[in-house]
């Protein structure tokens, strides 16, 4: 005799899978809508030549002259570039000092701490949220790792310039 | 004997735990709801002025504030405004410690450190709980924030925020 299966009823777990699945899709369109995710960010952006500075503070004097010009920055992270350097320049670091004689203020210069200035020319896109070089943000007053031949660190950028 | 046809499934534990928390998601999403529509009742929706100031940064920090750049809160990428001008630009405060050991206010030199207070243009709704940016983000007088722009990236703290007139 032949074993005749009944037919499953819609129960309770179906429902509930439905509802998982209408809440991902949900989401998924919240997400593309609110978060900019799977929009072209490109379509709100364009292609310019940018010079940016890192400013790198108070490093000893050992670390200062291995970095020049011509040299090209990685960033650590994705290991991607992040444009050729165009100039390097070495600052005495400055503290602010009280003169209780005149009772005036002063920018001193320490004598064992420099400022690295280093600027970098790079191909960035340029969107409202700031500025992209292979995937890595740069605003004036963000931090970003660079990775050099002559040297590594992290510094604040302190400006960004569209040259072209 | 065999009468061909298998038995059908009880009602089970999995599935009332099914149904609660069917249940639960629905009252969520009702009790969000109608908080969303309590705030709409009780609030005045429109134009705000948001005003910030930031502490102690270089001098150049404020050529990086260009007008009509959308503003986002760094943390979750919120959209909360359009910047729109630098209102003050100020040598930051030093405090010294003169010889007496009393403190002495100085102000920075020229070209070093500064502080900025600028607007930012924002729509929302204001109602007895304070002002949503949005409709939905709440922004106060105090509140510390990392924003972002097309150009920069700055904490600020807010100080003021009313309604906008041209």
């Amino acid at each position: 005799m032949a074993l005749k299966r009944k037919k499953k009823a819609f129960n309770v777990s179906d429902l509930f899978f439905i509802v998982v699945i209408v809440a991902v899709i949900a989401v998924g369109i919240f997400l593309y809508k609110n978060m900019g995710i799977g929009s072209s960010d490109s379509s709100g952006s364009n292609t310019v030549t940018i010079e940016y500075t890192l400013e790198f503070k108070e490093l000893n004097g050992a670390v200062i002259g291995h970095v020049k010009a011509g040299d090209n920055a990685q960033d650590p992270d994705n290991k991607q570039s992040i444009g050729t350097i165009v100039s390097v320049q070495t600052v005495p670091y400055e503290e602010i000092v009280y003169n209780a004689e005149d009772g005036n203020v002063y920018m001193q210069a320490n004598p064992d701490s420099w400022n690295l200035l280093i600027t970098i020319r790079a191909q960035a896109e340029h969107t409202d949220r700031g500025y992209y070089v292979n995937g890595t943000r740069f605003l004036v007053g963000k931090s970003n790792y660079l990775w050099s031949r002559g040297f590594a660190g992290k510094g604040y950028c302190i400006n960004i310039r569209e040259i072209g | 004997m065999n009468n061909g046809t298998l038995k059908q499934k009880k009602f089970n534990v999995l599935d009332w735990m099914i149904i609660i928390v069917l249940i639960l998601c629905v009252a969520v999403f009702v009790l969000r709801y109608t908080r969303k529509e309590d705030i709409k009742a009780n609030s005045i929706a429109g134009t705000y002025a948001i005003s910030f100031t930031v502490e102690n940064v270089r001098y150049t920090t404020s050529d990086a504030f260009v007008k009509g750049d959308a503003v986002y809160v760094a943390t979750d990428d919120t959209y909360i405004g359009i910047f729109d001008r630098i209102d003050s630009n100020n040598p930051s405060a030093y405090y010294a410690e003169d010889p007496s050991g009393g403190l002495v206010k100085k102000y920075y030199p020229e070209g070093t450190r500064v502080d900025l207070s600028g607007t930012i243009i924002s729509e929302g709704v204001m109602n007895d709980d304070g002002y949503f940016a949005g409709g939905s983000y709440y922004l106060a007088p105090g509140k510390e924030l990392t924003i972002y722009t097309g150009h920069i990236y700055i904490d600020i703290v807010l100080s003021g925020i009313t309604e906008y007139t041209e």
